[in-house]
């Protein structure tokens, strides 16, 4: 499912590329809005402040002038640079995407866009490939959460979060319209035009309009393996119902009424039509490649904040959604002979912040969220409309959180309280939901003048189950209780600038330890064919996150620019001592994954090289070489050039993916797309 | 400078020398199997793998060599089986696989697991027929697919002669009195589940009756006598698993065994070994029961305390009647084969031999 890419404003960083860290969220996030308050968050010094080295839980941070050394056409591609992350990717520009964080399933990671959270409650998890970094100014990941406290409850409400930020109207000089215009095309038929708008409408507000289109046909080769064995059959295949069409449309407005309130109002609508091809099944590929997926999902949402006084900020944030999914299959053998399922939600929600600032260096918030999501649907027969449940959920969030800031010090501490109430029209509802959720984050300078820092956290928070989980046809338990997650993060930073040749230097290194507790997994309970949702598991997880960036001057005009992460991850399943799972790393985790990025950048021309690399995984339960899927590295390489001609640049691009035709998949019998090339144009005016 | 400058280029190697390396995760090796069974000749045991895992196995043992290999058919063939192999049966010196998600009858040499024809099963619009279950009878295989029809197939020509359709979603198919019988489950079709026997008449391959039994019906088999019995699986709600008897003479339902909640079962010399599992409390038990004179013989089965935990399948050694059981655990990690003597003492386990067995030849 989804997207891509990303244009290039190169506002705060000084140094770019490649790493998956950066430099200060509070900083990005509240560069447009409340300056003044937050900008005390952070100390200010030297060229690079940042948030990456001084916030109590890691944060990692791409900005849109990074991604554009990435090569990354959706935010599923981009994430895949956070050190800690696993993108679960069915391959294809069309196929779903998902980010399992530090070992945490996908739904313990919220997706914000612009401040609020987007969610499924269908699913629980959010696919990250519908989503463009055309008009992304900015993505980032908090591992816990962020620094900010000032912000809705809801994004206190997840074991991790990620962020993303689109593009904000900044007009330089006289100028008040910014236009660009972007052309992509690629193999297996991508045609990827896009426009984007920014105007200047008076002296407080401004608007930004942006539209999209994106095509593919999808139909990439790939090997089929027949059997483990050197000396297997082969066969060389088409990847087959794996077109995708969609348009995102995208307009927002932004207001500062005065240099004490601001907001913007934004409205979203992103609509697709997709194949979703499936397992490359031996001897009968095509016959479940016949699955079809219409959807389209709106939301208009809103922010306004204002610094009350000098003492007291408040910030109000409202959001409704609706998304349509219509699933069909014709090769379905049951009597119709094909499966129409359409699928709606809503959400309509609603957030007050304020933030108080009573004494130097401390604040302290409250934050409260009410949300109600339901969910309706229809079938291809009478009889499973007449079971499904037709849930509403209805979500009370409220936060406290106090948080101390000197130049050495910095804590962080918040309580949230979940009160989750449901309705069904069929069936019985899932019990209230009553649970506190305590968060402690510290970060320390042992050492005046050298930017070292020692940072630890902890939290604890645990993922709902989803509607799927709790009331689907037949596998549905609607006394599943929510899955727990307890987080341990020591870690240090080190950021420096060590002359004008090496202007920053930064290095992160997190370990950690997680618990996952009643993790919701699926197992037989009624019938073998008929597999329902149980809290089973316990997984123990120790993980080490190491970051590197730097940047190199070499002659005034030309740099090289490099960075790396690399994870380990030992995430053992601990939920039957003795049983035959037992210690066995749990699916699809690598123990060891990791990136590099590197990239020259002169006045003719800047050439960009990334690696993805990851170590073996397991596609089942047993560690068993039969559920061995190797490790892959997957390396892309571009070259691009921007051409300055008074107030209009144009810039090219030309990139090579998976540079050396690498056949591998990161879910078993989903392959990925072997070496395919792409073109940018863009011309900004 | 040149200092700070070296201890960062170090911190960089540093960290891309991670990336090398640290890989401390080895394969686990499952449990072994080398076992004195004190049994001759051998056993192959098909496991049907997961849904869309393309790992499907037929493993073989040899007990007089004491040999196992995991994934005979790969070994010998050099490629799967394919995805989610529900049944085979051994008609002469063939075995014949039917794997249903990849629309494939594999038929092999029983002697040397080679294969001699791969049948696709897709009709004419090229949709996958999914076959799930066979019999023989007169020369001729007779398989039901979840498309709904029975294909005849000559076993010489290993060529698809005919089709005839049945009900929704075939799940089961034996022969009695000259006549084929076939369980429409319906099973695709939640919640309207199926609740007829297709019965077929073979000289003449077409449809003569459906015959009214339980809901969801699957695992067929007729006795010696020309009775049918049949497990219906019910709704997984208010409509329970029932044990049931079909006469081939009449063709209509002359019991159902209310309180025999079956989920498999095979008949040996009249004698059926039924096992259930429940679901909703985890509870297992093996009964066994005479097809002669319609009776339970014995309610529990294993005498030696035995726990088994999912059964999976059973199947009766013929020469020497003991009762081979395959526990699948929990359905996604390796199953056993359990060997019981005729009087319910475990004689031996084979350990994690497979995904999902479902079925068990000897050989």
């Amino acid at each position: 499912m989804r997207i891509e890419f990303s244009n290039f404003p190169k506002k705060i960083f000084v140094f770019a590329i490649l790493s998956l860290q950066a430099v200060g969220v509070s900083a990005v996030e509240k560069v447009d809005s409340t300056k003044i308050y937050e900008i005390k968050e952070i100390t200010v010094k030297g060229k690079f402040s940042n948030t990456e080295t001084q916030s109590s839980a890691p944060v990692q941070i791409l900005s849109a002038g990074k991604m554009n050394k990435l090569n990354v056409l959706q935010v599923s591609d981009a994430a895949r640079y956070f050190s800690g992350v696993t993108v679960k990717d069915f391959g294809g520009i069309g196929g779903l995407k998902t980010i399992s964080v530090r070992s945490f399933g996908a739904a313990h990671t919220a997706v914000s866009y612009d401040g609020v959270t987007i969610t499924d409650c269908q699913t629980g998890q959010i696919d990250i490939g519908r989503y463009s970094l055309e008009n992304v100014d900015m993505i980032s990941l908090n591992n816990g959460q962020s620094d900010n406290i000032f912000q809705s409850a809801r994004l206190f409400a997840s074991a991790a979060v990620l962020n993303i930020r689109s593009v904000r109207p900044v007009f330089s000089g006289n100028k008040t319209m910014n236009g660009s215009l972007t052309f992509r095309s690629g193999s297996f038929g991508l045609l990827n035009p896009s426009f984007s708008l920014q105007n200047r409408l008076s002296e407080k507000f401004s608007a930004v309009f942006s539209a999209e289109i994106l095509s593919a046909n999808g139909e990439y080769p790939y090997l089929l393996q027949y059997s483990a064995q050197d000396d297997g059959l082969v066969s060389h295949e088409i990847r087959k119902n794996s077109d995708v069409h969609n348009v995102r449309l995208e307009a927002s407005l932004f207001g500062r009424l005065n240099t004490n309130s601001s907001g913007f109002i934004k409205t979203y609508f992103y609509q697709s039509e997709r194949g979703l091809p499936g397992a490359t099944v031996f001897y009968n590929a095509d016959n479940f490649s016949s699955q079809r997926l219409k959807d389209y999902n709106f939301f208009t949402q809103a922010h306004f904040e204002n610094i009350v006084s000098p003492l007291f900020s408040v910030q109000f944030n409202g959001k409704f959604y609706h998304g349509y999914l219509h699933y069909s299959d014709t090769t379905y053998l049951n009597e119709e002979g094909k499966i129409e399922s359409i699928y709606r939600q809503n959400e309509y929600y609603g957030s007050a912040s304020v933030l108080f600032h009573p004494v130097d260096q401390f604040y302290v918030s409250f934050s409260t969220d009410g949300f109600i999501n339901n969910m309706t649907a229809n079938f291809e027969t009478k009889s499973l409309n007449d079971e499904f449940a037709g849930p509403t959920r209805y979500s009370l969030l409220s936060v406290v959180a106090a948080r101390y800031v000197s130049s050495a010090f910095t804590a962080t501490s918040s309580l949230l309280s979940t009160l989750v109430s449901e309705k069904v029209q069929v069936g019985n509802p899932s019990p209230q939901q009553k649970r506190l959720s305590p968060y402690a984050g510290i970060s320390f300078k042992p050492i005046e003048n050298t930017d070292l820092r020692i940072r630890a956290f902890y939290k604890s928070i645990f993922r709902l189950p989803s509607f799927n989980d709790l009331y689907y046809s037949r596998t549905g338990n609607e006394n599943l209780r929510p899955e727990l997650t307890d987080q341990f993060n020591i870690g240090a930073t080190y950021s420096a600038s060590i002359s004008h040749r090496i202007p920053s230097l930064i290095f992160t290194m997190d370990v950690y330890r997680n618990y996952v507790k009643d993790k919701i997994i699926a197992m037989p309970t009624k019938n073998i064919f008929v597999w329902s949702m149980l809290n089973l598991g316990r997984v123990e997880v120790n993980g080490l996150d190491l970051t590197a960036e730097s940047s190199f001057l070499l002659t005034p005009g030309n740099n090289i620019v490099i960075g790396s992460t690399y994870t380990y991850q030992r995430a053992l399943d601990v939920t039957s001592p003795g049983g035959n799972t037992f210690q066995h790393q749990i699916p699809y985790t690598p123990r060891v994954s990791g990136t590099f990025r590197a990239g020259v950048e002169t006045s003719l021309i800047n050439v960009y090289y990334s690696l993805l690399w990851s170590g073996k995984r397991y596609s089942g339960f047993q560690n068993y070489a039969e559920n061995r899927l190797p490790g892959y590295s997957d390396h892309s390489l571009s070259a691009s050039r921007i051409f300055q001609m008074n107030d209009k640049q144009i810039h090219l691009k030309f990139e090579v993916l998976n540079l050396l035709n690498e056949n591998y998949a990161v879910v078993r019998w989903f392959p990925m797309p072997g070496r395919s090339f792409r073109i940018t144009a863009n011309l900004k005016f | 400078m040149n200092k700070i400058f070296y201890i960062h280029i170090s911190l960089l190697l540093f960290c891309g020398l991670f990336m090398l390396s640290c890989d401390d995760m080895e394969d686990k090796i499952p449990n072994g199997n080398l076992i004195q069974t004190g049994e001759t000749s051998g056993i192959l045991v098909l496991s049907e793998g997961l849904f869309n895992m393309n790992n499907s196995t037929l493993a073989k043992f040899n007990f007089d060599s004491n040999e196992f290999f995991p994934d005979y058919f790969s070994t010998v063939n050099k490629r799967g089986l394919g995805d989610t192999a529900g049944d085979m049966a051994r008609y002469g010196s063939k075995l014949y696989i039917m794997v249903n998600i990849s629309s494939q009858i594999e038929i092999i040499d029983i002697n040397t697991g080679k294969s001699l024809k791969q049948i696709p099963m897709f009709d004419d619009k090229g949709m996958a027929r999914q076959p799930r279950h066979i019999a023989f009878y007169g020369g001729k295989a007779y398989v039901c697919s979840f498309d709904g029809t029975v294909a005849k197939i000559d076993t010489t020509t290993l060529k698809v002669e005919n089709y005839v359709n049945a009900g929704l979603n075939p799940d089961g198919i034996c022969v009695a009195n000259h006549k084929l019988y076939v369980s429409n489950s319906g099973g695709l079709n939640y919640p309207a589940y199926d609740k007829t026997v297709s019965v077929i008449d073979i000289s003449t391959f077409r449809e003569i009756k459906k015959i009214n039994v339980g809901l969801n019906p699957g695992t067929i088999h007729s006795d010696s006598e020309g009775d049918v019995y049949v497990v219906t699986r019910g709704n997984y709600g208010s409509e329970e698993y029932k044990f049931q008897r079909i006469s081939s003479v009449t063709d209509s339902l002359i019991d159902s065994y209310n309180d025999i909640k079956a989920l498999g079962f095979t008949i040996h010399n009249d004698t059926a070994y039924i096992y259930n599992y429940d679901f909703s409390n985890t509870n297992s038990w093996i009964k066994v029961f005479d097809c002669k004179h319609e009776k339970l013989i014995s309610e529990q089965f294993i005498t030696d305390g035995t726990l088994i935990k999912t059964p999976y399948s059973i199947e009766v050694n013929p020469t020497n009647g003991d009762v081979y059981i395959s526990d699948a655990f929990q359905f996604t990690i390796l199953g056993d084969v359990l060997c019981f003597d005729r009087n319910g003492k475990l004689k031996f386990r084979l350990k994690e031999i497979g995904l999902n067995p479902n079925k068990i030849i000897f050989i």
